[in-house]
C-alpha cells in the first residue's frame, strides 16, 4: 500500500502531530477505507437531501409506467432512469429516500446499543460480583438465541413497524457491546493511573466515565462503525421477511421482498434494491476497517 | 483444567434455565393464539374460542403452564406440536439434520477456500492476489444473503442451469428413507446409484450461499492471524535457518494461526443458524431455521419452545467447547477471568 | 431418528416400487404448497392438508373433479324423504380399504360402521377419538352439522339413514366436502388396542385411489396407485407432492420437468408460462371473492352516500391489472358469475374521482379526512397482494382527499381485530365451501337480534336482506331462492357496505404431458384420473 510515502510526509513536519492529524495519517493509508468513505459521504449526501436530489417523490405511483425498464434496458427511458416497481413508482427516488430510512435505522441501533453498552458494561466492570454476573448472564442468554429468530420474535410481540425493527435489532446486537466495553474496562481498572485517580479520592462515577471509558473509546468506534452495517443488513432481512417498515415506506428490504415475485420477469426491481445495500454496507465496514487499522497499532506495524 | 471447565459447565446452568423461562414468556406474549391462527377467514365464535383454549390448557395462569413444561421436560418431553400433534423433539430431529448437513458444508466450503486463499494472502502481502481476497471478502461479508440467494438462483440454476433450483434430492429419480436423516450419509447407504450425486448436487448451492459469509470471516481472519504470527521469532529463526518457505508456512505458521480460525468458527455457529433461516426459506430446504419461522406464524407455542431450546443449547454447548478448547491451548486463560 | 410411521411394510413396498417396477412405473409430482397438518381433514382446515389426504379417502357423496356438482361417492345412490327431513344412503358393495400400511391389515369391506365412525367422531363428545389430535372440528362447527342433525344411524351394514331437524338445502354439498370423509373404524380400533391412537391422524389409510406410502415433513409426500380402488386402478403409478413453498422455485422445477403440475404460480410469471412450449396453462375462474370492506357503524361510514364516493373513486382496473396481474375478473356483487343466482344486471359504480369528490362533499364530510386501511400480511387466492392493493387504494383516495394510513398485523390477529369492528377500511376475501350461494351470503347476515354476526366485518345489518337470506335458507326451489338472492344483491350494490374488489382467475401450469388434469373450482388438487403420456 501507500504506506510509505504518506509516513514520510507526515513525519517531515516539526510540530508533534495533533491526534487526529496522527489518525488520518493512519486512516488514509488505507486506500480502501478512503474509497469507503467517499462512496459513504455521497450516499450520507443524498440521503440527506433525498428531496431535492430525486426527480420524484417516493410514493407517487404512475399509473401509466408499471414497471418501466431503466434506461439502458429495452424500452426504458431517461424519464425514469432505474425505472419504476410494480406499482410505478421511481426507482431511483425510492432507492435515494431508502438510503435515508436505512442509515436511519443503522444510526440509530448503533447509538443505542453503544449508550447502552457503555452504561451496562461500565457498570459491569466496576460493580463486579453478582450484578456483573447477572448482567453478562443475560448477554449471553441474547447471544444464545440465533440473532435472526431473536429479531423476529421481538418484532413479533411488538408488531412490525420501523421503531420497532430498531428495537429489535438493537437488542440482538446489545451484547457485543456490553461485553467489549466490559472487557475493556477491566482491563484499564488494574492499570496505575486507574488506581491512582482511585487513591486520590475520585468519585465513582467520574472515574467510570472520565477516567476509564475515554480509554475504552478505541475499540468501541470500531465496533461502532462495524455494527452500523450489521444493522442495516440485519434490518433489511426482517424487511425481507415482512417484518420491516411498513408500506409505503421505501426501507430497501422491503423493497426486494415486494418485487421478488418479478424475479423472471422484471429482474431488475429485484436486483437494485439489493445493489443498494450491498454498496452501502461494503462502504461502511471499508470504512470500519479504516477505523481499525487507524485505532489498532499493532496491527498497523504487522 | 478440571475446575476451570467444571466452572464455566456451572455458569451455563442458570443461563439455560433463565433461557427456558425468558422464551416460554416470550413466545405467549405473540398477540395473536395458536386456535385463532388456525382458523380461516371464518373466524371462531368466543365460545368455541374459550373452549378450545380450555382444552389446549392455554387458559391457565404462565406459571402453571410453566411447570407442567419444565415437569414434562424433566422427564425428556418436549412437548406436542400444537399445529400437527407431532412430538416437537420427533420433529426436530426429522429436521434438524437438513440444518446441520447445510450448515458443515457451508462451513467446509468456508474453511476449505477460506484458509488457503488467507494464507497466501498473507504471504503474499500487498500483491495483486491479496487485495483480491481483501476485496472479496469485504463483499462477501457485506452480503445481504438473502439477495445473494435470489441472483444465484437465477443466474446459476436458472440461466445457466448448473444446479437444480430446490429441495434435496431428485424426487422422481429416488426414493431414500431416512437412516441418519443426513441425505449424504443415506444415499450411500442405500443402494441407489446417482443417489449421492444427486443430493450432493441439490447442496452446492445452498451451501454456497450460506458459506458466504463463514468464507469471508475465515478469509479474513486466517490472513490477519497469519501476519501476525508470520513477524513472530520463531518464524524469523526458521526462515533464517533457511527451511524453504512453504515447510514454513505449512508446518509452522499455519498451525499457530489457525488457533483464531477455530475460535470464530465455533462462534460462527449461532451466524450459521441465523443464516439458515433466510438460506432455508429461499431454496425450500426443509431445515430447523424455516420451521422456527412458521411456528411463530402459527403461534405453535411447544414447537417454537422447543426448537428454541434445542437450538440455544447447541450455540451454548459448543461455545462452552469453544472455550474449553481455547483454554486448553491458551493456559493464560484460565487463570485470568 | 427413522420416522415413526414409515413402516417396514411401506419401505418394502416400495423399494419394490423402485427396484422392480423403476421402469414401466409412472411417476407423477405434484409442487405442493407446504407440510400438511395431518392427515385427517375433519381436523384440518387448510387446502394444502386437504389436497395431502384426498387421494386416500373417499366421502359419501363427493363433488366430481373440476365441477361443484354432487355427485356419488361411497354411497351408491340416496333417497330424500317427500318432507326433506330424512337423507337414506345405500353405501357401495365391496369397498377396499388399503391394506399394510403402517401394519394395518383390513378385514372387512367398507360397511355403516365406518360411516357412523367418522361421523361420531366429531359430533361425539364421549367418542373415544374425539379427543385425539387436540380434536377440534372446525369445519363440522362451522357448518352447524350437529345443530343440523337430528340422527345419523344404520340401518344394515350398507344403508345409512340421516335424519334432519328441518330442510337443509345445502347438507349435501356439506357430506360432499373433506371434512365428512370416511375413515376406517377397523384401523381406529386395531391403533386403539395397540395403545397408539394418535397415528390415526398421521398416517392415514382410506378407500381412496391412492395408498399412502411415506412422508418427511417439509420435504415429500408419497402415495402409491392402489390396485382394488372401486373406481378401477389410477393410471399414476406412484404420485410425488415435492412440497416446496417458495413459487419461483416451483415455476423452475416445472420448467425443468422436476414435477409435473405446480400450484399457485404467482401472476408476475404467467406470461413466460405461456410462453413455454413444455408447459400448459389451465384457468378457470375462482369460486372466491376478494373484498374491501366498509365499517358501516363508525362515521363517515355510517352515511351510504359515502361508501358510494369512496367505491367510485378507487380505480378498480387498475388494481386487477397490476394486483392481479390480469389474473382475475373485477366484482360486482358478492358471489362470482360462476355461482347461480349471479345478478349479472348490476351496474358497477364506475371510477370517477370528481364525482366520488362532490359526492364526499354533499355527504357532509370536510376534507382532507384521515381513515386507516388494512391489508392482510399474507397472499390468498382471491387477493395476491393486499399490501400493493392497499398502496393503490391510497394513492386513489388521496385524489379526494381521503388521507390513509396502513396497517397490518399478525394474519389471526388481523381477522379478530377486522371482526371486532377495528377498523375503517378492511381488506379480507372468501372462498367458497360448496358453491352454495348462501356460502357467500352469510358473510353479510346478522342473527335474530339484528346483530351482525363476527364474520359480518362491515357490522351492516339491513333487515330486508337478513329476512331473505334466512328465508332462502329453508327454502328447497332453486328458482325462489335465486329470485331472493337476486334481490339481496341489489340491496348489497345500492348499500354498499363493502367495495367488491375482484373474483380471482386460478391458473394452474402443467407440463404438456399430464393429461386429464381439471382446476377445481373449490381450488382443490386432485390426480385421480389424471395420467401421463
Amino acid at each position: 500500500m501507500a504506506a510509505d510515502v504518506s509516513s514520510t510526509t507526515e513525519s517531515a513536519g516539526i510540530a508533534p502531530p495533533t491526534p487526529f492529524a496522527d489518525f488520518w495519517s493512519s486512516f488514509s493509508e488505507n486506500r480502501g477505507a478512503v474509497a469507503g468513505l467517499i462512496v459513504l459521504a455521497l450516499i450520507v449526501f443524498a440521503a440527506l437531501f433525498a428531496d431535492f436530489v430525486t426527480p420524484y417523490s417516493p410514493i407517487e405511483q404512475f399509473r401509466d409506467a408499471f414497471k418501466a425498464p431503466p434506461v439502458w434496458e429495452d424500452g426504458g427511458s431517461w424519464r425514469f432512469v432505474l425505472g419504476t416497481d410494480a406499482l410505478g413508482r421511481d426507482m431511483l427516488s425510492r432507492l435515494v429516500h431508502g438510503a435515508r430510512i436505512s442509515l436511519f435505522i443503522g444510526l440509530s441501533v448503533m447509538s443505542v446499543s453503544v449508550a447502552v453498552g457503555i452504561v451496562l458494561g461500565l457498570v459491569a466492570a466496576f460493580a463486579g460480583g453478582l450484578l456483573d454476573t447477572v448482567v453478562m448472564r443475560i448477554m449471553d442468554l441474547i447471544i444464545a438465541v440465533p440473532s435472526l429468530v431473536l429479531a423476529i420474535l421481538v418484532v413479533a410481540i411488538l408488531g412490525p413497524s420501523l421503531t420497532n425493527t430498531i428495537v429489535a435489532v438493537t437488542v440482538v446486537y446489545l451484547p457485543r457491546y456490553v461485553r467489549l466495553v466490559r472487557a475493556s474496562a477491566l482491563s484499564e481498572i488494574a492499570k496505575d493511573y486507574v488506581v491512582a485517580a482511585k487513591s486520590v479520592g475520585v468519585g465513582r462515577l467520574r472515574l467510570m466515565f472520565v477516567t476509564v471509558l475515554p480509554n475504552c473509546l478505541a475499540p468501541l468506534i470500531v465496533q461502532a462503525a462495524l455494527g452500523v452495517s450489521d444493522a442495516i443488513l440485519e434490518a433489511a432481512a426482517l424487511g425481507f421477511l415482512g417484518l420491516g417498515a411498513q408500506p409505503p415506506i421505501p426501507e430497501w428490504g422491503s423493497m426486494l421482498a415486494d418485487s421478488r415475485e418479478f424475479i423472471r420477469s422484471d429482474p431488475w426491481i429485484v436486483t437494485l434494491p439489493g445493489l443498494a445495500i450491498l454498496l452501502t454496507v461494503v462502504s461502511i465496514n471499508l470504512m470500519g476497517d479504516g477505523l481499525r487499522d487507524a485505532f489498532d497499532p499493532k496491527l498497523k506495524r504487522s | 483444567m478440571l475446575r476451570y471447565f467444571l466452572r464455566r459447565v456451572a455458569l451455563t446452568v442458570p443461563t439455560f434455565v433463565a433461557l427456558m423461562f425468558v422464551t416460554f414468556v416470550a413466545i405467549r406474549l405473540v398477540p395473536g393464539d395458536p386456535v385463532e391462527v388456525r382458523t380461516g377467514e371464518r373466524g371462531i365464535s368466543p365460545e368455541r374460542l374459550a373452549i378450545a383454549r380450555h382444552e389446549l390448557g392455554l387458559d391457565r395462569p404462565v406459571w402453571q403452564q410453566f411447570g407442567d413444561y419444565v415437569w414434562n421436560l424433566l422427564h425428556g418431553d418436549f412437548g406436542t406440536s400444537l399445529v400437527t400433534n407431532e412430538k416437537v423433539a420427533t420433529e426436530f430431529l426429522t429436521l434438524f439434520p437438513a440444518t446441520v448437513e447445510l450448515s458443515l458444508a457451508a462451513m467446509l466450503l468456508a474453511v476449505l477456500i477460506g484458509v488457503p486463499a488467507g494464507t497466501i494472502a498473507a504471504v503474499r502481502r500487498g500483491s495483486a492476489f491479496d487485495h483480491t481476497v481483501m476485496g472479496a471478502s469485504v463483499i462477501g461479508f457485506s452480503m445481504p444473503i438473502f439477495w445473494w440467494g435470489l441472483l444465484l438462483i437465477m443466474l446459476v440454476s436458472e440461466r445457466l442451469g448448473l444446479t437444480p433450483v430446490s429441495g434435496r434430492i431428485d424426487l422422481i429419480a429416488f426414493y431414500i428413507e431416512p437412516i441418519t436423516g443426513f441425505l449424504l450419509i443415506d444415499s450411500l447407504l442405500v443402494d441407489q446409484p446417482g443417489a449421492f450425486l444427486s443430493a450432493l448436487h441439490h447442496l452446492v448451492l445452498p451451501a454456497i450461499v450460506l458459506g458466504t459469509i463463514p468464507l469471508a470471516v475465515v478469509a479474513r481472519i486466517t490472513r490477519s492471524s497469519m501476519l501476525e504470527v508470520l513477524s513472530e521469532d520463531y518464524v524469523r529463526t526458521a526462515r533464517a535457518k533457511g527451511l524453504s518457505p512453504l515447510r514454513v508456512v505449512g508446518l509452522h505458521a499455519l498451525r499457530n494461526a489457525l488457533i483464531p480460525v477455530i475460535t470464530s468458527i465455533g462462534l460462527q455457529v449461532g451466524t450459521l443458524l441465523a443464516g439458515a433461516v433466510l438460506t432455508e426459506t429461499i431454496f425450500s430446504w426443509p431445515g430447523v431455521g424455516k420451521w422456527l419461522i412458521e411456528g411463530i406464524g402459527r403461534r405453535d407455542y411447544p414447537a417454537l419452545q422447543g426448537g428454541i431450546m434445542l437450538i440455544s443449547t447447541m450455540v451454548i454447548l459448543v461455545n462452552l467447547g469453544v472455550d474449553v478448547l481455547y483454554g486448553a491451548i491458551n493456559p493464560r486463560l484460565r487463570h485470568g477471568r | 431418528m427413522k420416522r415413526t410411521f414409515a413402516t417396514g411394510a411401506a419401505t418394502l413396498l416400495a423399494m419394490l416400487a423402485l427396484g422392480i417396477g423403476a421402469v414401466e412405473a409412472k411417476t407423477l409430482v405434484y409442487c405442493s404448497e407446504g407440510s400438511p397438518e395431518n392427515f385427517t381433514p375433519a381436523l384440518n382446515t387448510t387446502g394444502t392438508s386437504f389436497d395431502a389426504a384426498r387421494p386416500v379417502y373417499n366421502q359419501l357423496v363427493e363433488f366430481e373433479r373440476g365441477t361443484t356438482k354432487v355427485v356419488p361417492g361411497l354411497a351408491e345412490k340416496w333417497d330424500i324423504s317427500e318432507d326433506g327431513l330424512t337423507i337414506t344412503f345405500h353405501l357401495r358393495k365391496g369397498v377396499k380399504f388399503h391394506s399394510g400400511v403402517n401394519g394395518f391389515k383390513p378385514t372387512r369391506d367398507l360397511n355403516a360402521d365406518d360411516v357412523l365412525f367418522s361421523f361420531d367422531r366429531q359430533a361425539k363428545a364421549d367418542h373415544p377419538y374425539h379427543k385425539i389430535s387436540n380434536g377440534k372440528y372446525d369445519y363440522f362447527a362451522d357448518m352447524e352439522m350437529a345443530e343440523s342433525t337430528e340422527s345419523l344411524t344404520k340401518t344394515d351394514d350398507h344403508t345409512v339413514v340421516m335424519k334432519l331437524k328441518a330442510p337443509n338445502a345445502p347438507m349435501l354439498a356439506n357430506l360432499a366436502m373433506d371434512f365428512m370423509t370416511i375413515q376406517s373404524a377397523e384401523y381406529a380400533a386395531f391403533l386403539q388396542k395397540a395403545g397408539k391412537m394418535e397415528q390415526f391422524d398421521q398416517i392415514p389409510v382410506g378407500t381412496g385411489p391412492y395408498q399412502f406410502v411415506a412422508y418427511q415433513k417439509d420435504a415429500v409426500i408419497r402415495y402409491k396407485a392402489f390396485a382394488p380402488y372401486f373406481g378401477g386402478k389410477a393410471p399414476i403409478d406412484d404420485l410425488v407432492f415435492a412440497i416446496t413453498p417458495d413459487p419461483t422455485a416451483r415455476l423452475a422445477k416445472l420448467k425443468k420437468g422436476e414435477c409435473h403440475v405446480m400450484i399457485a404460480p404467482r401472476p408476475a410469471d404467467l406470461a413466460e408460462i405461456r410462453a413455454d412450449t413444455n408447459l400448459n396453462l389451465m384457468n378457470q375462474p375462482g369460486l372466491n371473492i376478494g373484498y374491501l370492506s366498509f365499517q358501516v357503524t363508525k362515521p363517515p361510514l355510517d352515511k351510504k352516500e359515502v361508501r358510494q364516493a369512496l367505491s367510485m373513486a378507487i380505480d378498480k382496473a387498475s388494481i386487477l391489472k397490476e394486483v392481479y396481474q390480469g389474473a382475475g375478473q373485477p366484482a360486482k356483487n358478492l358471489i362470482p358469475p360462476t355461482i347461480w343466482s349471479y345478478n349479472d344486471k348490476i351496474v358497477d359504480y364506475p371510477y370517477d374521482p370528481e364525482k366520488a369528490k362532490a359526492m364526499l362533499a354533499a355527504a357532509g364530510v370536510t376534507t382532507p379526512i384521515k381513515m386507516d386501511l388494512w391489508w392482510m400480511p399474507v397472499q390468498r387466492p382471491y387477493n395476491p397482494n393486499a399490501k400493493r392493493a392497499a398502496e393503490m387504494m391510497q394513492s386513489d383516495l388521496a385524489k379526494i382527499g381521503v388521507e390513509t394510513e396502513l396497517k397490518s398485523y399478525e394474519w389471526g390477529e388481523y381477522r379478530k381485530r377486522l371482526q371486532n369492528g377495528e377498523h375503517l377500511l378492511g381488506q379480507l376475501g372468501w372462498t367458497g365451501d360448496n358453491g352454495d350461494p348462501d356460502n357467500f351470503f352469510f358473510l353479510l347476515g346478522c342473527n335474530a337480534e339484528g346483530k351482525p354476526a363476527g364474520q359480518n366485518l362491515s357490522k351492516w345489518c339491513n333487515k330486508d336482506f337478513n329476512d331473505k337470506l334466512a328465508k332462502a335458507r329453508t327454502l328447497s326451489s332453486i328458482k325462489e331462492r335465486t329470485k331472493l338472492y337476486e334481490e339481496m344483491q341489489v340491496i348489497a350494490h345500492d348499500e354498499a357496505p363493502q367495495f367488491p374488489i375482484a373474483h380471482s382467475v386460478v391458473f394452474e401450469p402443467t407440463r404438456k404431458e399430464v393429461v386429464g388434469y381439471k382446476i377445481s373450482p373449490f381450488g382443490r388438487h386432485e390426480f385421480y384420473g389424471v395420467d401421463l403420456k
